[in-house]
C-alpha cells in the first residue's frame, strides 16, 4: 500500500481514541500519537490491535514501543504489509 | 468468566509452575526488609489512625475475612489484588480489611506491593516515607512508556518471589463515582498473564457515605467489601499478548461492576449522606473530609 492510503487508514484508527478533535485535523507524519492527539498508553493498545486487525498483520512489543508519531506507525505497517 | 464467591471456592489455575524471572532489584528487596521490620509499629500506627482517628468501621468485618480466606487460604503463591477506585486511601482500608494485624506478621508477603502515582504520593518526605513502608512502588500516568514497562517488570518479580499486589484496573481514581470500565488499563491482565501461578481476586470496597470519588472518605464512614476471584479462561486461550491482556482486564472491570451492583442491593447497608454521629476533632475533621462543626 502506498504511503497516503496507509496514512489516512492509520489516521482514521487513531481517531477512534484520539482526545484532541482539533489536533486531528492537522495530522501530519510527524504527529506524536500520545503527545499531540493526547491517546493514553492504554488506548494506544487498543490502537495497536485496531492495527493488527485492519491490517492482518502482528505487531511484536518492540515494534509498538517504537510507534511514537503517526509517521512511525506507516512506516512500519507498510514493512508488516507491504501489499 | 465471573466466578462467584461461593464457599466451595474452586481452583483458578493454581497448580501452574511460577515463570523463572531475574532476581528482585536490589532496592526492592532492601525495601521490603525494612518494610518488614517497621510493619509492627508502622502497621498499628495505620490501625490506630483508620480505627481511632478516622473512626472508620468495616461493616460484617467477619464474613468478609471468611470470604477471602476461603478464596486463599492453601494458596502458596502471588495474589493480584484488583480493586474500585474512589478515594486516596482505598489500599489502605483493602489492606486493613482483608486479613487481622497478626497474619501480615506470619506472612509479610500478603501485604500487597501497590502503584501510587508519583504525583499524588511522592509530594513530601512523610508520604514518601509512607509509600516505602508500604510497599509501594511509584507509577508516573502518562509518563514515558519505558519507565512504565520497567515498574511492570519490577511487578512482574514481584509476583515470581510469591508477593502479592494491590492494582487498580481503572488507572486512577474514577470521575464518575462508579466502575467505569471505559477506562481500564491492560496491566493489570499482563500482569496476571505473566504469573501462571497467581490467583487474581477482584475486592469492592466502599463507604456508605461514599457518594462519589474524592480524597479521603468521611470520618466515621461504614466500609462494605466484597471479593470474589476471577478466571478468566477465555483470556487465557488467547495467549499471553497484549489482546488477551485486554480480556482479562475486560474480565476484571465486569466482575468489579457486579461487585459494585452486590454493594448497591445490600440490604444491611445504610443510605447515608453523612457517617454516623461522632465527636468532632477539630481540625481533623476537614483533613478527613467532615465539615468542622459536623457532629
Amino acid at each position: 500500500m502506498t504511503e497516503q492510503p496507509m496514512f489516512e487508514a492509520v489516521v482514521s484508527i487513531i481517531s477512534r481514541y484520539a482526545k484532541d478533535p482539533e489536533a486531528m485535523k492537522q495530522v501530519s507524519m510527524n504527529t506524536s500519537i500520545l503527545r499531540d492527539l493526547k491517546v493514553n498508553s492504554t488506548r494506544f493498545v487498543d490502537v495497536v490491535l485496531d492495527f493488527e486487525d485492519k491490517f492482518k498483520v502482528e505487531i511484536s512489543d518492540d515494534d509498538a514501543d517504537k510507534i511514537e508519531t503517526i509517521g512511525d506507525a506507516v512506516q512500519l505497517l507498510q514493512r508488516l504489509a507491504p501489499h | 468468566m465471573i466466578k462467584d464467591s461461593s464457599p466451595s471456592c474452586g481452583t483458578v489455575r493454581s497448580n501452574a509452575e511460577p515463570v523463572p524471572r531475574p532476581p528482585w532489584p536490589r532496592a526492592i528487596r532492601r525495601q521490603w526488609w525494612i518494610a518488614r521490620l517497621c510493619f509492627p509499629a508502622f502497621g498499628l500506627f495505620f490501625h490506630f489512625l483508620l480505627s481511632v482517628v478516622a473512626a472508620y468501621r468495616i461493616a460484617d468485618l467477619k464474613r468478609f475475612r471468611k470470604e477471602v480466606a476461603c478464596l486463599v487460604d492453601g494458596h502458596d503463591g502471588p495474589v493480584i489484588i484488583s480493586a474500585n477506585h474512589l478515594t486516596m486511601i482505598d489500599s489502605l482500608v483493602i489492606m486493613w480489611a482483608l486479613f487481622p494485624f497478626s497474619s501480615y506478621l506470619r506472612d509479610f508477603r500478603r501485604l500487597p506491593w501497590n502503584m501510587p502515582e508519583a504525583r499524588n504520593f511522592a509530594r513530601n518526605l512523610w508520604l514518601r516515607t509512607m509509600c516505602y513502608l508500604g510497599k509501594c512502588v511509584y507509577v508516573t500516568r502518562g509518563g514515558a512508556l519505558a519507565s512504565r514497562r520497567a515498574t511492570v517488570e519490577t511487578f512482574k518479580s514481584l509476583l515470581s518471589q510469591g508477593e502479592w499486589i494491590l492494582i487498580f484496573p481503572e488507572g486512577g481514581r474514577s470521575r464518575t463515582g462508579m466502575v467505569d470500565p471505559e477506562v481500564a488499563t491492560y496491566t493489570v491482565g499482563e500482569l496476571f498473564l505473566a504469573t501462571p501461578n497467581a490467583r487474581l481476586l477482584c475486592v469492592y470496597a466502599r463507604g456508605e457515605a461514599q457518594k462519589t470519588w474524592g480524597a479521603l472518605p468521611k470520618r466515621g464512614d461504614v466500609f462494605h467489601l466484597y471479593a470474589t476471584l476471577v478466571a478468566a479462561p477465555e483470556a487465557l486461550a488467547l495467549g499471553t499478548g497484549r489482546r488477551a491482556a485486554r480480556e482479562v482486564a475486560q474480565t476484571i472491570t465486569s466482575t468489579l461492576v457486579a461487585l459494585e451492583q452486590k454493594w448497591f442491593h445490600n440490604p444491611a447497608r445504610q443510605e447515608r449522606s453523612q457517617p454516623p454521629r461522632l465527636p468532632h476533632l477539630g481540625g481533623l475533621d476537614d483533613a478527613l473530609g467532615q465539615p468542622p462543626g459536623q457532629t
